[in-house]
């Protein structure tokens, strides 16, 4: 397994926008660990994260699979490599979607360092937790993979100045614990003791918090107001509904916030060794935040 | 198929462990089932635990492995370990308890306050008022205080106090100081200077919401500075809040502070120094928004300026006490 680098968030923002076409620009969202890095570079040792993958989520889904082709070309052409960690190769005209490998690609000068990974927002009405949706490129047919709840994490996502724009931590942790109301225990083999899924995701949202609380005494007021706005906006229906839900996913991991904590560490919270005891802090106080909405 | 899943309890040793991970693998090995083995209040560490699981792995074929997964249940709910053992340990020194209130401090503050606002003489029945407590307790503080010669009797109906002859010397030694709730950041937590913990205190004494942040005001060097720019005093030594808690009030819930800094927990020893300290006002006449300014810092709530000479006093500023003090009556 190849560890994560350290990876500073400002220069791969500039990177990557720099080879997304001019006008497909507004069509990509970073999410994830560099997202959260970008939005919390203000805090000491926060600039750079302990990642190897960078997610962008291409949208709207409408135009996610044109989008996808256009730079998938776009990045082939400038010598960018497929890299495949499952050994899931391209597909042809008859693979189905869910074997199809999502596109990971690697820049010509760090072959075996960092890596791009395309992911589509879900189309309207999407209920199951994972979709794919198939794309055709010179190499042969990739899959998006769409998650649920990825309008949540994508909502309002801030512009750089690169052109480009990342998801917001408040809607990343929303999306995370909304995901797992219902908790997804598919272990993850990329990582020591092969945790289930939601360990790291709703773990996710916990740290995003912490770093919320250490960048802002008044993190709580923001945080509220981008949920509020969210709901609103893509669940005017049914907010009540998705305020359970969000306490529900984050009630899973509280038996297991060693587990969480130790993920976390490895990943958006490594400059900072946050203690156990404030990881477990930063919980409790999520909870009555959600209890706030 | 029997349940794959597997719960170890108090594991005591690595080799329990390889052997249930080695069944689980021979368990998968002819099926697609998914399998977790569940550690559940371990003897040993979880680092050994983790340690083991990745010696381990790689020797189990990769299409079965990746079906499998670790989970290692926290074991702070049962109150047995020393983690559980400290968690309740700072549970615990997040309510602070408080002492009764201080009748002599708060009998002080209303004189001091009083000589300041140019008000003069106090009558008894008056300061009874403020502090909204009965006779008694007041009166045997009026006594105690003029006993020691701070306090000045006019007639026996009215009292007086020169803000001058003051100390922290003599407020200890009198025990009229008022009860101070001080904090410091705990071991490998993150330090903020002064200077930080006041940026982020800021915002938190502008807005208006629910809990103790909005019974609190900005005291101390921050406010002095700022209403008496030529005040001897460079830099902020450390943050000073006063927060108005009402007399039946027993505990202070000092979570709150952690919007400061996540790290900072209750400082037991009043000699320590402490980058937060927190003074608490009892009288009812406190309670009341209008002792909590909003103009000296742009909608910032601060202090009387009865509380902010205390503050300067507390640490020692004696000579900048004064020059406030004298600033603030012109």
């Amino acid at each position: 397994m190849t560890p994560p680098q350290i990876l500073d968030a400002t220069e791969l923002l500039r990177r990557i926008a720099a080879r997304v076409p001019l006008d497909l620009r507004t069509n990509v969202v970073i999410i994830g660990s560099i997202a959260t890095a970008w939005s919390f570079r203000d805090i000491s040792g926060t600039a750079t994260v302990a990642t190897k993958d960078i997610d962008l989520l291409l949208r709207p889904a409408v135009d996610a699979i044109a989008t996808a082709e256009t730079l998938a070309k776009q990045l082939f052409e400038m010598d960018w490599q497929p890299v495949y960690p499952n050994d899931r190769k391209p597909g042809t005209l008859d693979t189905p979607e869910e074997e199809l490998p999502a596109l990971r690609l690697s820049p010509p000068e760090e072959r075996d360092g960092w890596f791009v990974e395309l992911l589509g927002e879900p189309q309207a009405g999407q209920t199951a937790r994972r979709a794919w949706r198939r794309f055709d490129t010179p190499l042969g047919a990739f899959a998006l993979p769409c998650f649920r709840y990825m309008p949540v994490a994508i909502d309002g996502a801030a512009a750089t100045e690169y052109g480009i724009r990342t998801a917001q931590p408040a809607r990343m942790a929303l999306a995370h614990m909304l995901e797992h109301a219902d908790p997804d225990t598919t272990p993850i083999s990329g990582l020591s003791g092969n945790p289930a899924r939601f360990l790291k995701d709703v773990g996710r949202a916990i740290a995003l918090w912490w770093l919320a609380s250490e960048q802002s005494s008044v993190a709580d007021e923001a945080w509220l107001a981008q949920w509020r706005d969210t709901l609103a906006t893509l669940y005017p229906n049914s907010q009540a509904e998705m305020k359970a839900a969000a306490r529900s996913g984050l009630s899973s991991v509280g038996d297991y916030l060693p587990s969480a904590h130790a993920i976390a560490l490895n990943s958006v919270l490594a400059p900072h060794g946050t203690t156990l005891d404030a990881y477990r802090r930063a919980h409790a106080s999520l909870l009555k935040l959600i209890d706030q909405l | 198929m029997t349940d794959p899943n597997r719960v170890l309890r108090n594991l005591r040793n690595t080799r329990d462990f390889r052997a249930e991970l080695l069944d689980i693998a021979a368990s998968l090995a002819d099926n697609a089932a998914y399998a977790a083995i569940h550690i559940d209040e371990p003897a040993i560490s979880e680092e050994t635990i983790r340690a083991e699981w990745d010696r381990l792995i790689v020797a189990v074929k990769p299409t079965i492995a990746k079906r499998m997964r670790l989970e290692l249940t926290s074991s702070n709910k049962k109150g047995k370990d020393a983690s559980a053992l400290s968690k309740a340990a700072a549970k615990a020194s997040r309510a602070i308890e408080l002492e009764r209130p201080n009748y002599r401090a708060e009998v002080l503050r209303l004189l001091i306050g009083a000589s300041f606002a140019n008000d003069g003489m106090w009558s008894v029945k008056n300061l009874i008022k403020k502090i909204g407590a009965s006779q008694t307790p007041v009166r045997q503080a009026l006594l105690d205080l003029k006993l020691s010669g701070l306090v000045q009797d006019w007639s026996g109906s009215h009292v007086d106090i020169a803000p001058e002859d003051l100390s922290a010397e003599s407020l200890a030694k009198l025990q009229a100081a008022p009860q101070t709730l001080r904090f410091r950041f705990e071991r490998g937590t993150p330090i903020r200077t002064p200077a930080a913990l006041l940026e982020r205190a800021l915002p938190l004494l502008r807005r208006h919401s629910e809990g103790i942040w909005n019974a609190m005001a900005l005291s101390g060097v921050a406010v002095a500075q700022a209403e008496v720019p030529v005040l001897d005093l460079v830099g902020i030594p450390r943050l000073d809040l006063v927060a108005f808690i009402p007399r039946h009030e027993k505990i202070f819930d000092a979570d709150a502070l952690r919007q400061l800094s996540d790290g900072l927990e209750y400082e037991t020893n009043l000699l320590a120094p402490a980058p937060v300290v927190v003074t608490l006002v009892r009288a009812e006449q406190a309670l009341q928004s209008d002792v909590r300014r909003a103009g000296v810092i742009d909608k910032v709530r601060c202090a009387a300026p009865i509380d902010v000479f205390l503050s300067l006093l507390d640490m020692n500023f004696r000579q900048q006490a004064y020059q406030y003090a004298k600033a603030i009556q012109q």
